[in-house]
């Protein structure tokens, strides 16, 4: 038995047969093959490489004609390894020495070869290691090529066929990848790497999928049918566990749906504290069928429907109808008296999808074309995605978000667009929503420093703290260097969303929180303190939240969020937080 | 500079002799370190100079040039001094086209 700890990003646990992606999702057939068939071995492994070069120059003759030479030779580098002499003598040598397959002398050499950077690299320290694992995603790539051309290529997703619930471990997982699963076929997925707020964490946790991302490396050691475990309350993977390990987790599998049983109970209580003032809890989403959990959890609407799903797996641009489509049906599922916030696009660096390529030819992404940025540049994108919205909200309570914006004129550009689709709307005679309520996200310090300028602009604010804590603070919070500067509760933070609030609360404008941190129990009393009396999260993560809100009063609320303020350091706010919500509530913590 | 595919194996031992051998120290700032495609277009331009023999060494490690493969598992990080031995047929031009790909600062900010 062997634990593995990386970070828990999605509540729950579970145990199951393991499906290895990117190379054991390629099964290889036999490790050996009789000696008079050594030969036949070599060459099908010299028809595959070729085959894998081939495609590998295809692929990157295609980019270099569509994007440019500097994307073609991303592939440049792996048609170069398969046919490099070096490469090649060395899994020809592995296969001829043990008769091994040509499939599995591959995948030992390129594993072997990994595990040799990765002893190299820990003699140089952490930089060296985390540099290793990037190239070792990059060599399961070149690995996964080889099998592929070996095997056959898969057709389609990646999640599992046949009826057998899984355990998906994976090297990374693309966003588009895990939206293809379900809660139905995949039991849990952990991957080597990722951070806490990477965008697949957040899809596994909207589809309440148990998940542990950045365990480090552990792919060599597992293999496809092992059992495993994953734990993600504790940010473990267990591999290969003993009967008392998977009796233990048995027992609290069973617990953990009681527990959520009884936070069904919660779900019909009202969303008041216990001095009688209502705090509205909303859902965020990011997929159309999803707005069924934010009933199933009690949220009062859609806070944040993020929708860049809408434009990811797809060949080309989605149309207005499928814009229109995704949000009808999810004003259907709420109803037309609960509020749907729609946010437009919001690609950002770590939000893969068609265009990501593009992105990344920036040198500092996170601070370049993205978001709103992009729909301002892009305007038939935007128009096609307001218009949309527009029509849809004619069904309901639709409101319009506008994400990233950080100065005044962005906004203002907009509302100006917005405008002119609704004149297009009522030239074409199409039914729209003339009076929807405009918002913007407050996730740029500069945003937020402006709040009550921008606040003459809106109807709402909502701040996505996710990126306001990465902006305010300059750490990616995927960056597991620097990931510890990244804190919600860091005092420099908490005076941006405290001037938010008080811009808001001077303006009538409504201020909502939808970053994760609105799902913590731990920040509740402190954002109640603040003077939020709205916030949105993912649903699952509402009835936690809720219970704190019934046990606090806004009086201690506020004192909470007094002392707070007077503490210097994120973890001094940190622990008076943890410590008080034991207090009131012991369970909630841990 | 680009090269056919099979066949180089040849040419490609250890440098003849010593006689005649340019050996440079470059350090390495390309924030990824020796990345697949840095790697991969010095492998290219490696294999251009027919009539050379190209090693680079990380520490006592030694990696043929002309192999992506090898040159990968130098594991040569940001700030590593590497160190280019060139032998043969124009040596010395070769060592300086190999260096500046060495040295590069990058700018890329992805690897494969």
């Amino acid at each position: 038995m062997e634990k593995r700890r990386g970070i828990p990003v999605s509540p729950g646990v579970a145990i199951g047969p393991a499906l290895v992606l990117d190379t054991e999702g390629v099964r290889i057939p036999h490790q050996t093959v009789p000696p008079d068939r050594v030969e036949g071995e070599v060459g099908r492994l010299r028809v595959a490489l070729d085959e894998a070069a081939a495609a590998a120059r295809a692929s990157r003759q295609n980019l270099s004609t569509r994007l440019g030479a500097a994307f073609g030779n991303i592939f440049g580098a792996q048609e170069s390894l398969f046919e490099d002499p070096a490469f090649r003598a060395k899994i020809e040598e592995q296969l001829r020495a043990n008769s091994f397959s040509a499939e599995y002398a591959v995948s030992r050499s390129i594993r072997d070869f990994i595990k040799r950077l990765e002893t190299t690299a820990q003699k140089f320290g952490p930089d060296a290691v985390a540099d290793a694992r990037r190239r070792a995603g990059d060599l399961y790539d070149v690995e996964r090529q080889v099998l592929y051309a070996l095997l056959g290529y898969p057709s389609g997703s990646v999640a599992p066929a046949g009826g057998e619930r899984v355990v998906i471990l994976a090297n990374d997982l693309m966003p588009s990848d895990t939206a293809d699963f379900s809660p139905r076929t995949v039991w849990a997925f952990a991957t080597e790497s990722g951070g806490p707020t990477s965008h697949t964490a957040i899809l596994a946790n909207a589809l309440e999928i148990p998940a542990v991302v950045g365990v480090g490396r552990f792919l060599t050691d597992v293999s496809g049918g092992d059992q495993v475990i994953v734990d993600g309350d504790r940010g473990l993977l267990i591999l290969d566990p003993d009967p008392g390990t998977v009796a233990e987790y048995e027992e609290r599998r069973v617990a953990l749906l009681n527990r959520a049983d009884r936070f069904h109970a919660l779900r019909d209580k009202p969303s008041v504290t216990h001095d009688g003032t209502p705090i509205r809890l909303l859902g965020n989403i990011e997929l159309a069928h999803e707005a069924a959990h934010c009933a199933e959890w009690g949220a009062e609407g859609v806070g944040l429907y993020r929708s860049e799903f809408l434009y990811l797996n797809k060949a080309a641009d989605p149309t207005e109808e499928e814009h229109y489509e995704a949000y009808k049906s999810v004003v259907e599922t709420i109803g037309p008296d609960k509020p749907v916030v729609i946010r437009t696009l919001d690609l950002g660096a770590d939000k893969v999808f068609s265009l990501s390529a593009l992105l990344t030819t920036e040198k500092n992404p996170f601070l370049g074309l993205r978001s709103v940025r992009l729909c301002l540049r892009k305007l038939d994108l935007f128009r096609t995605q307001l218009r949309a919205i527009l029509r849809a909200a004619v069904a309901g309570d639709v409101r319009v978000m506008f994400p990233m914006i950080s100065t005044v004129d962005e906004l203002r550009k907009c509302k100006t667009l917005l405008n002119e689709v609704k004149d297009d709307l009522e030239d074409a005679g199409v039914p729209y929503k003339r009076d929807v309520r405009v918002g913007t996200m407050i996730e740029v310090p500069s945003a937020a420093l402006m709040a009550d300028v921008l606040a003459r602009e809106v109807d709402f604010f909502s701040v996505g703290t996710n990126d306001l804590v990465q902006y305010t603070l300059a750490a990616d919070r995927n960056n597991e260097n620097v990931a510890d500067l990244y804190n919600p509760a860091d005092p420099a933070v908490l005076r941006l969303i405290d001037g938010v609030v008080r811009a808001g609360r001077d303006r009538g404008v409504e201020v909502n929180v939808c970053g994760e941190m609105s799902g913590e129990p731990l920040y509740t009393t402190l954002l109640v303190g603040l003077g939020l009396r709205q916030l949105s999260a993912t649903p699952r993560k509402l009835p936690e939240v809720k219970r704190v809100i019934r046990h606090l009063t806004v009086e201690e609320a506020e004192r909470v969020a007094a002392q707070v303020r007077r503490l210097d350091t994120a973890r001094q706010a940190t622990n008076y937080l943890r410590d008080h919500l034991r207090r009131i509530l012991p369970e909630a913590v841990d | 500079m680009t090269q056919a595919g099979g066949g180089n194996g040849g040419p490609n031992g250890p440098p003849p002799g010593g006689g005649g051998a340019v050996r440079r120290a470059v350090r390495i700032t390309n924030p990824y370190g020796l990345h697949h495609r840095v790697a991969d277009r010095f492998a290219r331009t490696a294999k251009g100079y027919a009539g050379a023999a190209v090693a680079v060494f990380n520490g006592d490690q030694r990696a043929d040039g002309k192999s992506l493969w090898d040159l990968l598992g130098l594991v040569a990080l940001p700030g590593a001094e590497v160190v280019l031995e060139v032998s043969g047929a124009d040596a010395p031009a070769a060592a300086d086209a190999l260096a500046a790909i060495l040295a590069a600062p990058g700018g890329e900010d992805y690897t494969i």
